[in-house]
């Protein structure tokens, strides 16, 4: 039988570039097969769905050699338009892939273009919703329907077409936890029904790893790398990948960092249940007395491997939100005072918030979407100017503050570092506010080197903030928010879309400057940064605080999860279940008090599991 | 989103083809550019406001809220033009109103009328247009009735989805610069640089936006070629036809009345003098 895909000795060069994007690619696709693409960023992964497609050669300009074929047919010699009708793309900006107004006008759109008679429209449009899962009216307008619904829709335009090749191009990166989970549905109902054939570049890949059948693997050049059975591929690349900055199932994770630990699992997991069956339902009986000494000495490893986390016993115990005078503590620390706050006549986005934030504190601000948790933090920054008595930077009243008082105490990383930009070069970026205010210019000269050579930015002092890359446009935009040494710094999403390498990168700052003192807060869904770097985090919900505390009293909470729209990450869920089961609860070690990271995880269950090699 | 005042609705107005309001509008405004009296487009102006809402469904609110920055205008457009109207004087020197130099003559105040009105009345008949159509039914109307490349017709409503993306990324922006100390005080030069300092980021995302569709819509087959079908007809239908008689019977039969009262194209209505 013809394979659905085949590609052979594929590399295609973008006009103006000088490297290829894809280098001497072949693989084969059987029809009905799930691949999954991983790769660096840049590394030519929507390159290669456009060699799919048809789009190249035929709309995207560029030198192509080796030879695409669809159910055996060249791409290069049939027309764009039937290539495209064969196999769909779903990008990942909900926001840019359509043309119109309406739900049924979108869907009708492809149609339209296939010359589809008008009398089949409604009805294969309903189809197509259908088996998106796609559950709302065909008249609602696109902008009313929430991020996962857009991309459901996107879903469902291709889906019309009926295509026999789907292909995902990354299609969750711009969606928060609850869209990424409706997207998967969608995913996974398509596989059940196996009608199509199914090309999946994802980089969120806690929770889709059942899906897949295969994994492919592309290195930065473009070459392929690897191709194989997903528990093949990710058990001999792991750390390749975690070299490339790719992310891996957190499982993953940990069966790697175990097997440098010297314990190899018999078969190597992608999700958590199959973890929780290679460890086995219950602990290994320990050698008697030597599991609560060793384990004491595991968890005190842990820890080390953590050296920004202060001991627990140094936090101070979490209060409930201060009473109404309340005015935080000293410099660094922010209080919300009876907040409320309303766009216009609509209807209430923060009601009654009361809320310190400690001086020093890493906090963590989760909710879903719409909860007010931008509405929140912009109030720190006079975007949203609170009534008097209401919003406090250390004691001040932020009504109190001038712009420039207020730009010296607060940073304010926003989502898309590119807004913030406000000068022509690196350098200038950085001594714009010290030029603001006046600084000698040596001064401000030494520091803003010292600033550019520690974000590694100093060869790009004079570059354009423009033409740097996606990462490094990221630290530039922190980095201007810490020039002028404001005790406060507010990051929204930092993570969002971003590439395990940046988002490790961003956060190891954060940890950083979370050690010297400054106070961090983060808009974030990221629950898995929660897990591993906030000390507190607060919930909202409908603009009301739900929670405050410790992110393992949130964890353990399921019914406040649940209302929050949360769900643990894969290493929190794993730690639960290991304690539901009994493991390591000599001396309570394990109890509340292990961090839900892989690190720690790994190294807990590498002393359970071969206590002699870490008692070595 | 102020840019574009389309109300949903279902009502006759609404359901008429974009096309045949389009070509009513523009009939009224060459017919109001040629008659030169302040009671022709006031009639006009009193005519389409209340059946624009009746014909539409629309509320009195709908319809006069547009109208408010007009009614400044008016103002100020009536005394210019009245002062500055010098033609005749000679002939009807009779003064209404003097500050100084400046004086307001009969005729001079018949002709600030006869402007402003025609104004009010031109701006009634888009309001009805606007009101009432829908931006993505215009451009399929277009399309396939005029012959409008469908390529740009498409590129104009994908376009149109980017207006409220615009818009909040502009306040983001704004946010963003506030934060950096980039601050709102400042003269003229400053604000230009201000200004230019949104417009680079705007841009620069806008057209990394703009090619994403782009792809996007390739991709779904758009260069497809001749044989496209469309979702939604556009065509004329009985309510034009009732539209195009009844609104060119009212116009004419109120045309000949003015013109029997004498009041047509006479700048001084005879009552006046």
């Amino acid at each position: 039988m013809t394979p659905a895909i085949a590609v052979d000795g594929l590399t295609f060069r973008y006009r103006g570039r000088k490297e290829p994007c894809l280098r001497d690619l072949s693989f084969v696709v059987p029809a009905g097969e799930t691949v999954l693409v991983l790769g660096p960023s840049g590394g030519g992964k929507s390159t290669l769905a456009f060699c799919l497609n048809g789009m190249i050669p035929h709309g995207i300009d560029g030198e192509l050699s080796g030879t695409v074929h669809i159910h055996g047919r060249d791409t290069r010699a049939r027309p764009l338009a039937a290539t495209a009708r064969e196999v769909g793309i779903v990008f990942q900006d909900p926001e840019t892939q359509f043309c119109t107004l309406r739900v049924d006008d979108e869907i009708a759109f492809g149609l339209e273009n296939l010359g589809v008679p008008r009398a089949q429209m409604p009805e294969r449009i309903a189809a197509a919703m259908e088996a998106a899962g796609l559950g709302c009216k065909p008249d609602t307008r696109i902008d009313h329907l929430s991020g996962g619904n857009k991309q459901r829709l996107a879903l469902a335009c291709v889906l019309a077409m009926q295509p026999s090749v789907l292909v995902f191009d990354e299609p969750t990166s711009n969606l928060d936890p609850a869209g990424a989970v409706e997207v998967f549905a969608a995913l996974r109902r398509l596989k059940i029904r196996g009608e199509h054939t199914m090309i999946v570049v994802e980089h969120r890949l806690d929770g889709l790893m059942d899906l897949i059948d295969r994994v492919i693997v592309l290195g930065p050049d473009g070459s392929l790398i690897d191709d194989g059975a997903p528990r093949r591929v990710l058990s001999d690349q792991a750390v390749r990948l975690e070299r490339e900055g790719i992310w891996i199932p957190q499982v993953c994770e940990l069966a790697a960092q175990l097997k440098v630990r010297g314990i190899e699992l018999a078969r190597y997991p992608l999700t958590v249940d199959e973890a929780m069956v290679e460890l086995g339902t219950s602990p290994p009986a320990p050698p008697l007395g030597r599991a609560g000494r060793l384990s004491g000495e595991v968890g005190r490893v842990s820890w080390q491997h953590h050296p920004g986390l202060p001991s627990r016993a140094a936090i101070a115990p979490i209060e409930p939100p201060l009473p109404s005078q309340g005015r935080g503590g000293g410099r660094g620390s922010l209080t919300f005072n009876h907040l409320s706050y309303r766009y216009g006549k609509g209807p209430w986005v923060l009601r009654d918030v009361s809320l310190t934030v400690q001086a020093g504190d890493f906090c963590a601000i989760v909710g879903p979407n719409g909860a007010g948790k931008s509405t929140l933090a912009q109030h720190l920054i006079a975007t949203l100017r609170p009534p008097r008595g209401t919003v406090f930077l250390g004691d001040r009243d932020v009504r109190d503050l001038s712009a420039t008082e207020l730009a010296s105490t607060v940073g304010y990383v926003f989502q898309n570092p590119e807004h913030q930009f406000v000068a022509r070069t690196v350098f200038d970026e950085l001594a714009f506010g010290l030029r603001l205010r006046r600084v000698p210019e040596p001064d401000i000269r030494a520091k803003v080197e010292a600033l550019l050579a520690e974000f590694g930015l100093a060869r790009l002092a004079l570059a354009n903030p423009f033409q740097l890359s996606h990462g490094e446009k990221r630290r530039l935009s922190v980095a201007t928010m810490l020039i002028l040494e404001q005790h406060v710094l507010v990051l929204d999403e930092p993570t969002f879309g971003q590439d395990r390498r940046n988002a490790e990168m961003l956060l190891s700052i954060c940890e950083q400057l979370h050690r010297n003192g400054r106070t961090i807060l983060m808009i974030t869904h990221d629950m898995r940064l929660v897990a591993e770097h906030a000390r507190t985090v607060v919930v909202l919900v409908d603009g009301k605080v739900v929670y405050r505390g410790e992110p393992q009293g949130l964890f353990a909470d399921a019914a406040l999860m649940r209302r929050a729209q949360l769900a643990p990450p894969p290493m929190v869920e794993l730690r639960r279940r290991l304690l539901d089961n009994k493991w390591m609860d000599a001396d309570g070690l394990l109890s509340g008090a292990l961090p839900a990271t892989v690190e720690s995880l790994a190294t807990m269950l590498a002393g359970t599991l071969a206590p002699e090699r870490v008692a070595v | 989103m102020s840019l574009f005042l389309y109300h949903e609705g279902s009502s006759f107005l609404h359901r008429l083809n974009p096309l045949t309001k389009l070509l009513f509008v523009g009939l009224l405004m060459v017919v109001l550019t040629l008659i030169l009296d302040p009671i022709t487009p006031l009639v006009v102006a009193l005519l389409l406001l209340p059946s624009t809402m009746v014909l539409g469904r629309l509320s009195p609110g709908l319809l006069l809220r547009p109208l408010r920055p007009f009614v400044l205008a008016a103002f100020g457009l009536f005394w210019t033009t009245g002062l500055f109207y010098a033609a005749d004087s000679a002939l009807h020197p009779r003064a209404l109103f003097q500050v100084g130099p400046a004086v307001l003559t009969e005729l001079g105040a018949a002709y600030g009328a006869s402007i402003t009105f025609r104004i009010l009345a031109i701006f009634a008949a888009s309001l009805l247009f606007t009101l009432t159509t829908e931006p993505s039914a215009l451009l399929q109307a277009l399309i396939q009735q005029w012959r409008v490349s469908y390529r740009f017709g498409y590129g104009v409503m994908a376009a149109y989805r980017f207006v409220p993306l615009f818009d909040s990324q502009l306040a983001s922006i704004r946010a963003a610069h506030r934060v950096r100390g980039a601050g709102s005080s400042g003269g003229p030069v400053a604000r230009y640089h201000r200004f230019i300092g949104y417009m680079v980021p705007l841009l620069a995302g806008g057209v990394r936006q703009a090619e994403r569709v782009a792809l996007a819509m390739d991709a779904r087959g758009f260069s497809g070629g001749s044989s496209r079908t469309y979702y939604r007809e556009s065509a004329f239908g009985w309510r034009d036809l009732v539209f195009s008689a009844g609104t060119g019977a009212v116009l004419v039969a109120v045309l000949l009345e003015l013109h029997a009262l004498g009041w047509l194209g006479r700048l001084l209505p005879p009552f006046v003098s």
